[in-house]
């Protein structure tokens, strides 16, 4: 059994100490091309993102109806301000296609459409599994953008659905995922027909076998395996 | 000793926002700090991390405790921690159970945290500037329930497959979804979170969905056939 050690023993390891400092500041969310609508925007976001209580969803839909009253300007505002963020401000690019998705407007398809036609940047990070991987940031923009054309698509916008439809093709398999998946629950039988025949014979076959479940409905995480040795029950959290 | 530094992402977006205001409260402050494994730990979590700032949500500490509340607060009977019960419940006690040093530390920029265990190794969880600043509270709470299910000893077994984008045909894969590997343990908290997070917006339960679709779609060499 070796001595505890003394705190000023030379230690061989380095431990501890990082020094971590501001760095740079950049622009966030900048709605400097119209302003008016810019602030309707700024305001609909903070609340999407931040809002608190009871009637949090509630003021939040009253922000969505006021964009709507302007939908062009306010499309046109969202989508300068996704084009004008850096490629790696992931969070912020992703609010703004969260945003058109909720606006649940036919207007939003050009944005949409142009999101997911672009092609996705190779990854820029050293470590995807143990650090963020950029290529999965990105496809969680599109994909939401596929939740947005789901949305319309079952509302019967065509234009929605022939789009919808293109991502079945798309680059990224989680796009094509979602996509597939969108077109099986639309209830759209000549678009479910179409990627059946698109499909047939591919490799992305099995995905119209893929579906959506209720958490519940699959096998659960078993937390009483594998712990630590030697655990202590936890002690009860403050209220909340 | 290394020096880095950081740039704060729009905290609206990431959640940091919403919680940050919830955190700024010492009884809080005191029940994360030695429930998760800080305690012990100031001298990683001075210098810069947010020790001396607890409730500055543009520091490291503060951004972890949001992921802290987001664990312990998200389940609507968040008291119920029974394993028998759903994921969302006994997250936080999984995550305490298993890591008891939480550390925070620059990295190399290629982890956002890793998970040290094992003979002659001193057990800990390290968490790097990614975790803090390129996550989002969900997933802060995520990569806190992977790493505690590595801890727990469980290690990845498998090669990512064909088209992921964690790296495919590299180790660090989990075989699927019945493995119970860590990262069935991080989308299944986030699917319990889309499904039944209390005490947060649409939003984030929202982006929790996307992302824990992302890890079911490209984390197992076996895709489980099923979706968020």
């Amino acid at each position: 059994m070796t001595a505890p050690r003394s705190p000023d023993t030379p230690s061989l390891v380095d431990e501890g100490d990082d020094q971590l400092e501001p760095g740079p500041s950049r622009t966030v969310l900048n709605f400097g091309a119209d302003p008016e609508v810019g602030e309707l925007v700024a305001q609909t976001v903070a609340t999407l993102m931040s809002a608190s209580g009871d009637d949090a969803e509630q003021t939040y839909q009253r922000s969505l109806d006021l964009l709507r009253e302007r939908v062009d300007a306010v499309v046109a505002v969202v989508g300068t301000q996704y084009h004008a963020l850096e490629e790696d401000q992931y969070v912020e690019r992703w609010s703004m296609i969260q945003l058109l998705t909720d606006l649940r407007h036919p207007a939003a398809l050009r944005v949409l459409e142009d999101v997911l036609s672009r092609p996705i940047p190779p990854e820029h990070s050293p470590d995807p599994a143990h650090g963020v991987s950029t290529v999965g940031e990105e496809i969680v923009i599109r994909t939401t953008a596929v939740e947005a054309l789901a949305r319309l698509a079952t509302n019967g916008d065509r234009t929605a659905q022939n789009v919808l439809l293109r991502q079945v093709r798309h680059e990224a398999f989680s796009v094509r995922r979602a996509a597939v998946q969108a077109i099986n629950e639309s209830g759209v039988s000549e678009l479910l027909e179409r990627v059946r025949q698109e499909l047939q014979g591919t490799d992305d076959q099995r995905l119209l076998e893929y579906r959506r479940l209720d958490v519940a409905s699959v096998p659960q995480a078993d937390g009483s395996r594998f712990l630590k040795e030697g655990y202590a029950p936890p002690p009860e959290p403050p209220k909340s | 000793m290394a020096t880095c530094s950081y740039t704060v992402p729009d905290k609206n977006a990431s959640g940091d926002n919403f919680y940050g205001p919830v955190i700024c409260n010492q009884t809080y402050i005191d029940y994360f700090w030695n429930t998760y494994g800080f305690a012990g730990n100031k001298d990683y979590w001075d210098d810069g991390f947010g020790w001396e700032e607890a409730c500055n949500t543009n520091m490291a500490l503060a951004r972890t405790f949001n992921a802290c509340y987001l664990l312990t607060y998200s389940a609507q009977d968040y008291q119920n921690d029974a394993y028998s019960g759903p994921m969302l419940n006994w997250a936080r006690r999984y995550v305490r159970d298993n890591i008891d040093d939480l550390r925070s530390k620059c990295g190399d920029g290629s982890a956002i945290a890793t998970a040290f265990s094992g003979a002659f190794v001193d057990d800990r969880v390290e968490l790097y500037l990614g975790f803090w600043y390129s996550k989002d509270v969900p997933g802060r709470a995520e990569t806190l329930v992977h790493e505690a299910r590595h801890m727990g000893g469980r290690p990845h077994n498998a090669k990512f497959p064909a088209g992921s984008v964690f790296g495919a045909g590299k180790d660090g894969a989990d075989s699927e979804w019945n493995y119970q590997g860590a990262w069935m343990f991080g989308a299944s908290y986030l699917w319990w979170f889309y499904a039944q997070g209390a005490r947060t917006t649409s939003a984030l339960r929202e982006r929790a969905r996307q992302r824990g679709n992302v890890v079911i779609d490209n984390a197992f060499a076996t895709h489980p056939g099923f979706n968020i």
